[in-house]
């Protein structure tokens, strides 16, 4: 066989398969299994230039009704403090005024050090956060040590100015603990990516925002900070009618992440209600 | 009018005690026109496992065929019988990977696990947004009107035969007030040794 | 073996006329010039133990890594070329994580072994590209796991053949460690046992004296998953075993 290698002889036309070959069963499968393989790969739109017309089939969508956004209203916040990391959010998903889920889990758990919040498209999100969870497990695994949260975001970023311009619609939080201490980045479908102290996502964050500034100093102990962020996405829920179910709280340690609360907003409302009340007399 | 609307139809799913219901209404039409009274939305994916499709037809038949081959290709390399959970995760990346050309498909998963025998259900958006509550899934062109019937008649841990009448009242109740839904439907009950497959005779205008 | 050898060992893809494909036979001989690994499988866990060569004293020997998480629930051990080794454990990995991806479940410890072996068989000599590796790999892999709650042991050789065993060694010592495996192995056996038996066999064929830096160990349970003994637990079993 070497000998014919050297001869040129396995390119010669008849050797060669042209009908059928493993290579094309090889396609064949990929064609039928697509982002099994690489969950980065996703099909493009059936027409030509997907970047510039995608934009404009959705311009014309809001006429026709083919449209493509998949927006949900939502409150996320989250916070750094002397005592870590504080992410709280609602659990409402809609479309439109139609209410789809009230108990949407809207705080991924990426690993046991971090988390990543959801505010826009929910399959985006939901999608893409796995594909991040994959990658932070792969990177711990090939370099022996948990993915920092600014690496982790970096991710997330790229994937973001990967599809800019597609119609991606994502606003997320990632927050963790690292070995650089607390972390808290936002990065959105515009391809921000940005670190901060005080983060709050969506269209009840105006709300939240409000009860967050006036509240918020980095001395809060960890039940002060803890109800801070519970208080603020609990207005928020009151206000903004995209906003409600279920208020969640986690909060970030050295040793990892702790699901605080899950509270119904009803029970919330009242019982903030009756110390109002109480505070009164 | 949307295109997930142009031939109508609808899907509900419930959870019941140790067993699930999925029902479909039969009708295909093109708009307001309907061709046929026996097109049913349901298919069989495993001995205990449903996947319910409602939207533009044409990618309903196209989603049935290439999920089965994805389950195929799963239970081939696996030599394991796929879970409910397992094809709905399999499912949200499936429709995914069109996130910019969709398949104008909202998918309804309802099962048993093979071997646990627990109830599944699951639906998801036309790009594969999963949800899986425990009470009742809906969709279809009259999706609404099932969200008012199920939020009314469920109750937890009802049995196969109370689960049935409360689907089919829902079902029933539902599209007909749905002008491109109904002209029958199909109820399965799905319990753990025996699958329910029931007929309903309903308005046909 | 090799008397009847003939120039049907040059390529990889050419059988010889009695059937023989020497290349991946060639391979199969350069693990047993590898360290010698070992895989105990217990009814309450799987066991990974290897030697360490450590060629001089002026190395690391922590930078060794013969004992490798896959994922939590899979642990390998390697014998044979490391380097070709790492890229199998990377398949393995990302297979692994593809699979959670897909199917939000862990995967089986077979399916693994078999991703692993579709890249291992994957070579080719000819030019026209789209083969892994233009030879066979030299490794053997022993893939040790939990599935459904039940412990399994997996081994592969570069001829990407992959089967389930109750106890196996791989590397330069392999056939004294074997026969020495199968006289000592119960089905009952506790993974401390395990872990002690693991160890005597290797102390019995290496050649140098077995200490806690030239080993490594690991046990993977249905509670615990992935973990690998940490070195003074390693110097407690060793000093047990010389009593």
């Amino acid at each position: 066989m070497a000998l014919a290698e050297i001869c040129g002889l396995s390119d010669a036309p008849f050797m060669k398969a042209n009908s059928f070959s493993t290579d094309d069963a090889g396609i064949e499968l990929f064609k039928l299994s697509g982002n099994m393989e690489d969950p980065f790969s996703l099909a493009v739109p059936p027409f030509a230039n997907p970047c510039e017309h995608l934009a404009e089939l959705q311009a014309t969508g809001e006429n026709s009704g083919i449209k493509m956004n998949f927006d949900h209203g939502t409150t996320t916040l989250g916070f750094k403090f002397k005592g870590g990391v504080i992410l709280a959010v609602d659990s409402r998903a809609t479309g439109g005024q139609f209410i789809g889920s009230q108990t949407m889990k809207k705080i991924v758990e990426i690993n046991q050090y971090m988390l990543g919040t959801l505010a826009g498209g929910a399959a985006d999100c939901v999608y893409w956060d796995r594909v991040l969870s994959k990658e932070c497990r792969l990177h711990e695994l090939r370099n022996k040590e948990r993915i920092s949260v600014a690496a982790a975001s970096k991710i997330m970023a790229n994937i973001a100015h990967e599809y800019k311009g597609m119609g991606l619609s994502m606003g997320m939080m990632l927050a963790g603990y690292d070995k650089r201490g607390p972390a808290l980045y936002y990065v959105d479908s515009e391809g921000t990516r940005t670190p901060g102290n005080v983060f709050s996502v969506g269209s009840g964050s105006i709300f939240a925002f409000g009860v967050l500034d006036s509240g918020y100093k980095w001395d809060l102990s960890d039940e002060e900070a803890q109800e801070l962020g519970r208080r603020a996405i609990y207005h928020a829920t009151f206000r903004d009618a995209f906003s409600g179910g279920i208020v969640r709280v986690y909060h970030i340690t050295p040793q990892g992440w702790v699901n605080i609360s899950n509270q119904d907003c009803v029970d919330l409302h009242y019982k903030y209600q009756a110390q109002k009340e109480a505070a009164k007399h | 009018m949307s295109i997930l609307a142009y031939n109508g139809g609808c899907v509900v799913a419930m959870r019941g005690k140790d067993c699930v219901a999925i029902a479909t209404d039969h009708r295909f039409g093109v708009q307001g026109q309907t061709i046929d009274t026996n097109f049913q939305k349901v298919f069989q994916i495993n001995p205990q496992m449903f996947l319910g499709l409602v939207g533009l037809q044409t990618d309903i038949l196209t989603v049935k065929d290439r999920l089965a081959f994805r389950k195929n290709l799963y239970e081939v390399r696996e030599n394991r019988e796929m879970t409910p959970e397992r094809f709905a995760a399999m499912l949200s990346s499936f429709l995914y990977e069109r996130r910019f050309g969709p398949y104008f498909v909202e998918p309804v998963v309802a099962g048993l696990d093979p071997k646990t025998s627990k109830p599944f259900i699951c639906n998801m958006d036309l790009i594969g947004c999963p949800n899986a509550p425990d009470d009742f899934v809906v969709a279809g062109t009259c999706a609404e009107q099932l969200y008012g019937m199920c939020e009314t008649l469920w109750k937890p841990d009802l049995e196969p035969e109370q689960l049935f009448e409360v689907i089919a009242q829902s079902m029933i109740n539902a599209f007909d007030r749905d002008a491109i839904s109904g002209w029958g439907a199909t109820v399965y009950i799905i319990e753990k040794d025996k699958i329910t497959v029931k007929t309903l005779k309903t308005r046909m205008d | 073996m090799f008397l009847t050898r003939s120039e049907y060992d040059r390529g990889v893809n050419t059988f010889s006329p009695e059937g023989r494909l020497f290349q991946v036979e060639y391979a199969i001989e350069a693990i047993k010039l590898g360290s010698t690994a070992i895989g105990i499988r217990t009814p309450g866990g799987v066991v990974l133990a290897v030697e360490k060569r450590i060629t001089s004293p002026l190395m690391e020997p922590t930078t060794v890594e013969k004992i490798v998480e896959v994922d939590r629930h899979i642990g390998c051990a390697t014998s044979g070329l490391m380097a070709d080794a790492r890229t199998l454990i990377d398949r393995a990995r990302v297979e692994c994580q593809n699979h959670w991806f897909n199917y939000n479940e862990p995967m089986s410890i077979e399916s693994c072994a078999q991703a692993v072996s579709s890249l291992a068989i994957g070579f080719s000599d000819s030019s026209d590209g789209g083969s892994a590796m233009s030879r066979p790999f030299g490794v053997a892999i022993l893939f040790a796991g939990i599935e459904n709650g039940a412990p399994e042991l997996w081994h592969m050789d570069p001829s990407g053949t992959y089967m389930k065993f109750l106890a196996k060694a791989i590397g330069s010592g392999s056939e004294g460690a074997q026969q020495n495996l199968q006289d000592n192995y119960s089905p009952d056996m506790t993974v401390d046992d395990a872990v002690e038996l693991a160890l005597n066999t290797l102390k019995q064929v290496m050649e140098e004296k077995l200490n806690s830096t030239n080993v490594e160990v690991m046990k993977i349970t249905p509670e615990k998953l992935f973990e690998m003994y940490p070195k003074t637990e390693v110097e407690a079993v060793i000093s047990k075993l010389q009593q």
